[in-house]
């Protein structure tokens, strides 16, 4: 049957090249090799985070504000959801919150603001200036905006991608508002790996 | 006679306050509606889906709340994955059409709650449409739609 033998060789041969194909990550990625800029900004409770001291875990990086009512909810309504797809690996993981809105966002609201998300998360801020040199850093804009004849007072338009550093500390992928949970959920996964 | 009496005192009446009352033109409804968790003093905001089900379209003008101040907002992408929010000033509902209010999107911001929104309980809201007039509901507190 050289026919069949044919066939299954190249049946064989298509299965193999499929599966030597290189993970296609869904998030934005960045060249090879970035670090990602350190910094040192506050937790809520008053302790000092630096970055460069989750070298071992991935984090998840997003800018916000409390009083945000609409898009920094839904990103960290994702990010609970990422985290509980984890299970045994949300340990690996920390998802840090950093405040665009420092005006109005106290330590403890910002806390309790991160927290009622998902218990494990870190809410940051600090002063205008250490949290512009952040800013700079990850090419986040935020700039506050007045809301005409809104009870709201102003609110602030911010960048808002979700930034992912990995377990060496690379800048490795970004992504867009709006991504769907389980798309960084796999990226996530695959560096954990 | 006792027939027209009936009719003078009892039917005409019922059917001039049904011709004053009932929305004339529009069949609005208002599904799906959520709301997401917040403690008091902070804000939320609410989804929902707005059936038209008439043949005439409607606008859909104001939104209230008896816990906060609700005010119709969009959140619209600027440029580079900058998100920004505009206040609406009003909201087309064609005829024989679907609108929907949702994350990311539309939504009616709920501003400084006098209490919290806990997941499970439901709060009223009312949507207020220039043809269809007052629209009561009841979304539930949730944080995923
Ligand atoms: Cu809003």
């Amino acid at each position: 049957m050289p026919g069949k033998m044919r066939l299954l060789f190249w049946l064989g041969l298509a299965l193999l090249l499929a599966a030597c194909q290189p993970y296609k990550f869904k998030g934005t990625e960045y060249p090879e090799g970035i670090s990602a800029e350190d910094f040192t900004l506050t937790m809520t409770e008053g302790r000092p985070f630096r970055l460069s001291d989750q070298r071992g875990k991935i984090v998840l990086m997003f800018f916000g504000f409390t009083s945000c009512p609409d898009v920094c909810p839904t990103t960290l309504a994702e990010a609970k959801r990422i985290m509980e797809g984890l299970g045994d690996e949300t340990e690996n993981v920390r998802f840090v919150f950093i405040t665009v809105d420092p005006e109005r966002d106290t330590p403890e609201q910002l806390g309790q603001y991160v927290s009622n998300f998902h218990s494990e998360n870190i809410g940051l801020t600090g002063t205008p200036e250490e949290l512009q040199t952040v800013f700079d850093a990850y090419g986040i804009y935020a700039a506050k905006v007045p809301l005409e004849g809104s009870a709201a007072g102003y609110t602030m338009e911010h960048t808002a991608r979700v930034f992912l550093v990995d377990q060496d500390g690379r800048l490795r992928l970004s992504y867009a508002f709006g991504t769907p949970d389980e798309d960084i959920l796999q990226d996530v996964q695959y560096l954990l790996r | 006679m006792a027939h027209k009496k009936l009719l003078v005192y009892f039917v005409f009446p019922m059917l001039l306050a049904a011709c004053t009352s009932s929305p004339p033109h529009t069949r609005i409804s208002v599904n799906n509606a959520w709301v997401r968790p917040a403690e008091a003093g902070q804000n939320s905001a609410v989804y929902f889906q707005i059936v038209n089900e008439g043949r005439m379209g409607d606008v859909l003008v104001s939104a209230s709340s008896s816990i906060a101040t609700a005010e119709m907002h969009e959140s619209v992408e600027r440029e580079n994955g900058v998100m920004g929010m505009s206040p609406l000033s009003s909201v087309d509902v064609p005829a024989q059409s679907e609108v929907e209010f949702k994350a990311g999107g539309m939504h009616i911001m709920l501003i400084n709650l006098t209490q919290p929104l806990t997941a499970g309980n439901s709060i009223p809201l009312t949507l207020h449409f220039e043809h269809g007039g007052k629209v009561v509901f009841e979304a539930e507190v949730r944080s995923l739609p």
